[in-house]
């Protein structure tokens, strides 16, 4: 039985975060630990410590939300808006955090952030050309100029504003 | 980014996008051309539930999404959609131009053009309004014969990978004694991209009345790799395979019924009959088992007492959606000027005026046709389509 109610988790960087079970109890791969008593000492993640520490933040204020759901409270429900909507934009403009945020949240399985970093990245593919998306997603363009052509007549709507 | 994610949080993403914006994704790069081209994809875009394409003679193309939470009564629901897309591939905006919808499978739609709806030259092209592809096809030189009656088909030969165009000709003809009908079909593959007659003897019934068939040109319907049109006394059925002609039995009726429409819901083929003893109700007859008549029952009966709508016993069903947890619809188009969404449960009808008809005109009709949203497209990149 666990005597403990933190966890620790290593980050690939060898950070060291100490968090509430019930705050990382989000984490599928985490809780599956926490019950099979598995724990106990340091979780080593193969994750970086600044999207480790996202990650960590994002739980907490989730969780803060929950434990407050029934609560009246105006301010700390404005509060907590004002910080998703700063999340969002962070990880929106940041594409190496929102990638390996991505990875993190799948490989942790948590279901609920990695919708919204989805949400986050369709929203950002949405009514973008292909040459917008590769632009901003880093993506080098591997049609050769032939090939490019030979789709642009019959799919040039797909190319254009 | 996307490029290197793993396959299945791209899916995730992909999820979230409407079919226009992933059209767009499908050309960035190879990998993702390769996986917005695969079967996850193309299912995932089917599951959403098919979208109507509506062509009114007074405001055009439109696409009406079934499953949009939108009110269906609402115009809001509807999307402009303008076809062709470029101008030239026929010859400049000016010519005004009579459109058809011919078929439409796997998410691509048939389109036939002409300048004159009397004529029988016509243009014809492929065209995915989800994604904007169209391909012009050669053009059909039938000349015109008041004597011929066209039928059109689209469909998808599943046996060479291809799409077929399909234009059955019937001339009546008349000898000392009787008088008969020759049938002489043109068949159309993208692949080779020219027309291609074949002078079959194999269909020559007596003489067949397609005339309660609205317009010229009654449009088939594709199941199973086979064309089916609703003639005044059978189910005719090509099939694109063997471009062989056969018939599909219609349903053993003791009572005066007349079969008036056919059509394909839910993967079945499907028929509207009316009474001839009592005009105010009209009924939907799916084939359960394709090609077995004991199979045809009754899926329900549409009367005029639901709500204050009134319909028009020349009711033509579209389709029919049970995405989700939203309820089954059935949208069917009436009187060629309104769309209707029938709910079988709670027995409501609720109507779109889709184009104002004038009151000194008749003939002012609206065509309609469902589709899927699919990336599908024809022409291949290293393998790809």
């Amino acid at each position: 039985m666990a005597t403990t109610s933190t966890v620790k988790l290593r980050s690939g960087d060898n950070e060291v975060f100490e968090v509430e079970k019930q705050v990382m109890i989000q984490s599928g791969t985490i809780r599956n630990m926490i019950e099979d008593d598995a724990a106990d000492g340091e979780i080593p993640l193969q994750i970086s410590s600044r999207n480790l520490a996202k990650v960590v933040e994002w739980c907490k204020c989730m969780q803060h939300r929950d434990r407050n759901n029934n609560n009246d409270n105006k301010e700390e429900e404005e509060e907590e808006e004002e910080w998703e909507k700063k999340f969002d934009e962070e990880v929106s403009e940041d594409k190496d955090l929102h990638f390996g945020l991505l990875l993190a949240a799948n490989y942790l399985e948590i279901p609920a952030l990695l919708h919204r970093l989805c949400q986050l990245a369709a929203d950002i593919v949405k009514g973008k050309t292909p040459e917008e998306i590769r632009r901003t997603f880093n993506i080098k363009k591997d049609f050769t100029p032939e090939e490019e052509e030979a789709v642009m007549d019959e799919h040039g709507w797909a190319f254009h504003d | 980014m996307l490029d290197r994610l793993p396959c299945d949080i791209v899916l995730q993403i992909f999820s979230r996008l409407p079919v226009e914006s992933l059209a767009r994704v499908k050309w960035v790069c190879k990998a993702l051309l390769s996986l917005t081209s695969g079967p996850i994809v193309a299912n995932m875009l089917a599951s959403r539930g098919p979208r109507i394409l509506i062509l009114t003679p007074s405001s055009g193309l439109k696409s009406l999404d079934c499953s949009s939470k939108t009110s269906f009564t609402d115009e809001d629901g509807l999307i402009d959609l303008d076809f062709p897309p470029s101008h030239n591939d026929i010859g400049g905006e000016n010519t005004r131009r009579y459109i058809r919808l011919v078929g439409a499978c796997n998410g691509l739609v048939g389109v036939s053009l002409c300048d004159c709806p009397d004529k029988n030259d016509r243009n014809f092209f492929l065209w995915n309004p989800s994604t904007g592809f169209h391909k012009k096809l050669p053009d059909f030189l039938g000349g015109s014969n008041e004597e011929t009656k066209y039928m059109l088909g689209f469909g998808y030969d599943s046996t060479i990978n291809d799409y077929k165009v399909i234009i059955v000709r019937e001339t009546l003809l008349f000898t000392d004694r009787y008088f008969y009908t020759n049938h002489r079909y043109s068949v159309l593959e993208t692949k080779t991209d020219s027309w291609r007659e074949i002078n079959y003897d194999g269909y020559c019934e007596n003489h067949h009345d397609y005339s309660y068939l609205y317009g010229a040109l009654p449009r088939g319907y594709f199941l199973n790799g086979v064309l089916h049109w609703l003639t005044s006394t059978t189910i005719l059925a090509l099939d694109l395979t063997s471009e062989k002609f056969s018939n599909v039995p219609m349903p053993k009726v003791q009572d005066q019924v007349n079969f008036t429409t056919l059509s394909v819901l839910d993967g079945c083929l499907c028929l509207v009959s009316n009474s001839s003893r009592d005009d105010r109700y009209v009924e939907l007859w799916t084939m359960k088992e394709y090609g077995a008549q004991s199979s045809w029952q009754k899926l329900f009966r549409v009367t005029e007492n639901y709500g204050e709508i009134t319909f028009n016993t020349k009711l033509r069903p579209l389709c029919f959606t049970t995405t989700g947890d939203e309820e089954e619809a059935l949208f069917f188009l009436d009187n060629d000027d309104e769309l209707r969404r029938f709910k079988p449960k709670d027995r409501t009808i609720e109507c779109l005026t889709i184009t104002e008809r004038p009151f000194y005109c008749d003939n002012w009709l609206a065509t309609s046709i469902a589709y899927e949203q699919s990336l599908v497209s024809l022409r291949p990149i290293n393998g790809f389509v």
